[in-house]
């Protein structure tokens, strides 16, 4: 790790030099807020989670429960939703009911399902990906063509096969959305654990008689945090868009129960979208702004845990330009 | 004589998220027309950002000074100017000539795109050229080997093809930045050679950088030394090797065990290099410098000019005190012949192991050990020498139970690796310890320092925290670590400190055997013999027996009472250190012995005269006049 390549420690104690030490985790923090858009993203995230939290507030304050109609007030006479105003400040979907009290509601189940599910798959694909990429032989051959199998699935399909036997719900979306989105995670663990079981470090502890378990829980794993908490990350907002197209296909939260997903396809019953564009844009641009914000941010960490990985600064070399015209100048 | 290359004041500074890093202090020198210029200096020493800030290959950088070739500053040279430059005016050796090539291309093709890139030629003309090119760098049958792809090479042909390429365009200017590093001594003896022969013939002038002193030895005529930015000493060769005025040269050249007869103690340069983001506003050296005087303490150093033109940042006047040796301590080799009272520590018996590759159906086997004996002798220290791809490596894994054979007996402690079970195994992991030669891959980066060493004692005895703690203190204190560091983790330690922590870890089970798998190529040079005299002091003090493996012959005959040579799976030759250096029975290590034993340069008696003493601050910004 370059983090603390430049203090030395020795320097430290004889304290003539005037040489900070920071550690990775100051330093992690530093870079993060200095990324200005990862700081954006984090913001976004946070307030989204105020949101979903205070969904119940949101309801009493408007006094519009979730599942409420309005049919009087929320509709038009033609029974046409109302667009954004001083009662429905969102407006309202083509039962009267208040949209952003459903979106407040929607994002409790999206961020649920996004987070639920993938720490989930994270703890499926790491635990396999690691005995794949461990153990080698006959283990990795057999887990790496499981995950082969598993990403050949055609998803929908599945999840409609399920859904048609069993019914929809909640739960059942979650464990679709895990028992599809592990197996990204568990290759790259793979992958990276057949490297790292390479290095000196683990035929040391080897040498000196650690067993397999050992040697993973404490020289293995620790190693892959990066990764692993990037591409967890990385899969929150692609486990919500996979609950929202469930949701949006119908199969996957049961109305009343609002979500981001099933509130779209609302809007596109009987194309109610051509007179109510509240009802696509506010949840479209609130999936599109999540995802967007969990990538980016996802992105920022990666930057930030691993500095060696990002991309060469294009202000450097404007600035390198402005001190060579200064000594130009000077000269 | 006219001077190529004239560096004046050069400063570059790195800004990195630390601060900037203050890589180059000020360093003048100038390199005349026709000769090889040396710049040596240990890791972080600033010698290749130097070079690297010269060619413009640091865009991020800010550089200040000037850097005159053929009369043109290089350093305003907007940068389309000085690619041009690069290749037809400069050209370039790297350390690592098969991350500098291409692999999807031909050599050939390389060599002929820089050709088209500078000049209009036919393509027939070219690849005449670029034939005629690889010929004269030793590549014998070159029209053929012209479609050959890098890594068809070895990596002794790959650094020729590089030179090739460096010459392609008759530069008069060729920086080599550690050419020889990554290569075998035998063929760093050759690669040493055609860079002499290439300089004679084109008449070239070559700055060539390099960690080792030795190299520049025979081939430099004149020698810069660096630490930490700083410009130590620049002058002749023979004032440089012969009548060091400054102390840090003369500490590096005690610091090469070839500069010793066998068992006496190295004299190393205490300490390590200063960190470089304050430049240091005295001298650099002082807090590792044994000759410090008040002056060193108050004010930065001055520079010493020499009759001979050599010139020094130093306060000492005449030559550097350190150069007359201490005198040899008692032979400790000998001692630790007398206790092998012919008890095994371990043996092997006629091991082989062969590798089967490729694909299932059409496997190969590859041996890689062809029947090895070997008996390693309680408290002695045997050393096993070899080329890459000897299998030196492979064999000690063996011996430490950690890659199985495929016939033959391993016998560690008097257990027989073969036929030892589970539980068994784990119990014979006390016996055996490792020592790595990768002091950065050998620790895991995320466990703490006192976890790490803490490791045997967890995994064999079961003891408390606290006990395990203390214990592992006292190892640490043992290999001159500062036990408070206990809780940091291996990146905040330098290298040899790290190496030191891979030694305490080996240590802590006081096992029957340690293999030491190249424990000090990845070093400087100072630390190095820091790390040779520890291991030496822990083998008296607790009577180990050691497993030396290395290529570096001067560290194999320093440490070890016997040493083995292997090549190509097979030891060829086995006797007593003195033996083997006075009276090699094997062709090949006779090749062995020659290419590597740099011969120390005569130490000349003679005092040097000052001629002029420039005090530091208005260090003059004239011409540097090298003799």
């Amino acid at each position: 790790m370059s983090d603390a390549l430049a203090v030395d420690p020795a320097e430290a104690e004889i304290g003539t030099r005037r040489v900070k030490q920071r550690g990775s985790g100051e330093l992690t923090i530093r870079r993060l807020l200095r990324d200005r858009a990862a700081l954006g993203a984090f913001g976004f995230v946070l307030l989204l989670i105020i949101f979903a939290l205070c969904a119940p507030l949101v309801a009493a304050a408007t006094g519009h429960g979730m599942a409420q109609q309005f049919r009087d007030t929320g509709l038009t006479s033609a029974g046409i939703p109302r667009g954004p105003g001083h009662t429905f400040l969102l407006g309202t979907d083509s039962l009267g009911r208040d949209v952003l009290v459903r979106l407040a509601y929607g994002a409790r189940v999206s961020l649920l399902v996004g987070v639920v599910a993938s720490l989930v798959a994270a703890a499926i694909g790491v635990t396999i990906g690691t005995i794949a990429g461990y153990f080698g032989g006959w283990a990795d051959l057999l887990l790496s063509r499981v995950i082969d199998l598993v990403m050949s699935v055609p998803f929908l399909l599945c999840a409609l096969a399920l859904v048609s036997v069993r019914g929809p719900s909640l739960t059942l979306s979650i464990c679709v959305i895990i028992f599809f989105s592990w197996t990204h995670i568990g290759r790259v663990v793979r992958s990276q654990v057949l490297s790292l079981r390479q290095r000196e470090f683990v035929e040391a502890a080897r040498s000196l008689g650690s067993g397999p378990v050992s040697i993973i829980v404490r020289d293995v794993l620790p190693n892959l945090t990066v990764p692993i908490v990037v591409y967890t990350t990385m899969m929150i907002p692609s486990s919500i868009v996979f609950e929202a197209t469930l949701s949006f296909l119908g199969l996957g939260i049961v109305p009343p129960a609002a979500s981001w997903g099933g509130m779209l396809s609302e809007a596109l019953n009987g194309s109610l979208y051509m007179v109510a564009w509240w009802m696509v844009i506010f949840p479209g641009g609130i999936l599109l702004l999540t995802t967007l914000a969990f990538n980016i941010l996802g992105d920022g960490l990666r930057d930030a845990l691993d500095p060696k990985a990002r991309r060469v600064g294009f202000v450097r070399l404007t600035r390198r330009r402005s001190s060579r015209s200064a000594r130009k100048a000077a000269a | 004589m006219t001077s190529v290359l004239e560096v004046e004041q050069l400063s570059v500074r790195i800004p990195t998220e630390d601060g900037n890093v203050h890589a180059v202090q000020e360093v003048s020198f100038s390199v005349e027309a026709g000769t090889i210029f040396g710049i040596v200096g240990e890791s972080g020493s600033g010698k290749s950002v130097l070079t690297q800030a010269i060619s413009g290959l640091m865009p991020f950088a800010e550089i200040t000074g000037s850097a005159r070739f053929d009369g043109v500053d290089l350093l305003t040279m907007r940068p389309e100017e000085l690619q041009s430059m690069r290749g037809r005016r400069i050209g370039m050796i790297f350390q690592d000539p098969l991350s500098s090539l291409h692999p999807y291309y031909t050599i050939g093709s390389q060599i002929t795109e820089l050709i088209h890139a500078h000049e209009r030629v036919s393509p027939a003309a070219a690849k005449a050229r670029t034939i005629e090119l690889l010929a004269k760098v030793g590549i014998s049958d070159a029209g053929t080997r012209f479609s050959s792809y890098p890594h068809q090479f070895s990596g002794g042909m790959r650094q020729r093809v590089m030179i090739a390429m460096a010459l392609a365009l008759n530069p008069p200017l060729i920086i080599a930045d550690e050419p020889t590093t990554a290569l075998d001594v035998t063929v760093q003896a050759q690669i040493i050679e055609l860079l002499q022969e290439v300089q004679q013939e084109s008449g070239a002038t070559i700055v060539m950088i390099t960690h080792d002193l030795g190299l520049l030895s025979t081939i430099a005529s004149d020698v810069m030394v660096m630490y930490a930015g700083n410009r130590m000493e620049i002058g002749a060769r023979a004032e440089i090797f012969g009548r060091p005025a400054h102390p840090y040269t003369a500490g590096l050249l005690l610091s090469s065990p070839a500069n010793y007869t066998p068992g006496e103690e190295l004299v190393p340069i205490p300490g390590r290099p200063p960190s470089l983001l304050q430049p240091a506003a005295l001298c650099p050296f002082l807090e590792r410098c044994e000759s410090a005087v008040d002056d060193c303490r108050r004010l930065p150093p001055p520079v010493r000019v020499y009759a001979d033109g050599g010139r020094s940042a130093c306060w000492l006047e005449h030559k550097a005190p350190a150069t007359e040796r201490r005198p040899a301590t008692v032979a400790a080799r000998k001692i630790s012949r007398h206790r092998a009272a012919n008890v095994l520590a371990a043996s092997v018996q006629d091991v082989r192991l062969t590798y089967r590759t490729g694909p299932l159906g059409r496997r190969k086997s590859v041996p890689v050990l062809k029947g090895i004996d070997l008996e390693i002798h309680r408290g002695e220290t045997l050393g096993l020498v070899g080329e890459s791809g000897c299998g030196k490596t492979t064999l000690a894994r063996v011996i430490a139970g950690l890659a199985p054979v495929t016939e033959g007996v391993v016998t560690v402690a008097g257990a027989d690796l073969q036929y030892i079970n589970r539980a068994a195994w784990r119990r014979m992991r006390r016996e055996v310890q490792l020592v790595f030669q990768d002091p950065f891959g050998s620790l895991n980066p995320r466990r703490r320092v006192g976890s790490i060493i803490g490791d045997p004692y967890r995994i064999h005895e079961r003891l408390s925290g606290a006990q395990r703690r203390s214990r592992v203190q006292s190892l640490m204190e043992l290999v001159g670590l500062n036990p408070e560091h206990y809780n940091r983790f291996p990146s905040e330690f330098s290298g040899g400190q790290r190496q030191r922590i891979g030694i305490a870890r080996a240590l802590a089970l006081q096992p029957e055997l340690i293999i030491c798998d190249e424990p000090v190529s990845a070093l400087d040079v100072s630390i190095q013999a820091q790390i040779l005299n520890l291991l030496k002091s822990l083998q008296q003090e607790f009577g180990l027996t050691y497993l030396f493996i290395s290529h570096d012959l001067a560290v194999v005959r320093h440490i070890c009472d016997r040493i083995a040579v292997m090549d190509g799976g097979m030891i060829i030759e086995l006797a007593d250190a003195d033996s083997i250096y006075d009276a090699p029975q094997q062709e090949f290590t006779r090749t062995l012995l020659s290419a590597s034993m740099s011969r120390p340069y005569p130490i000349s008696g003679q005092p040097r005269t000052l001629v002029e003493s420039l005090s530091a601050p208005a260090r003059p910004d004239g011409v540097q006049e090298v003799a």
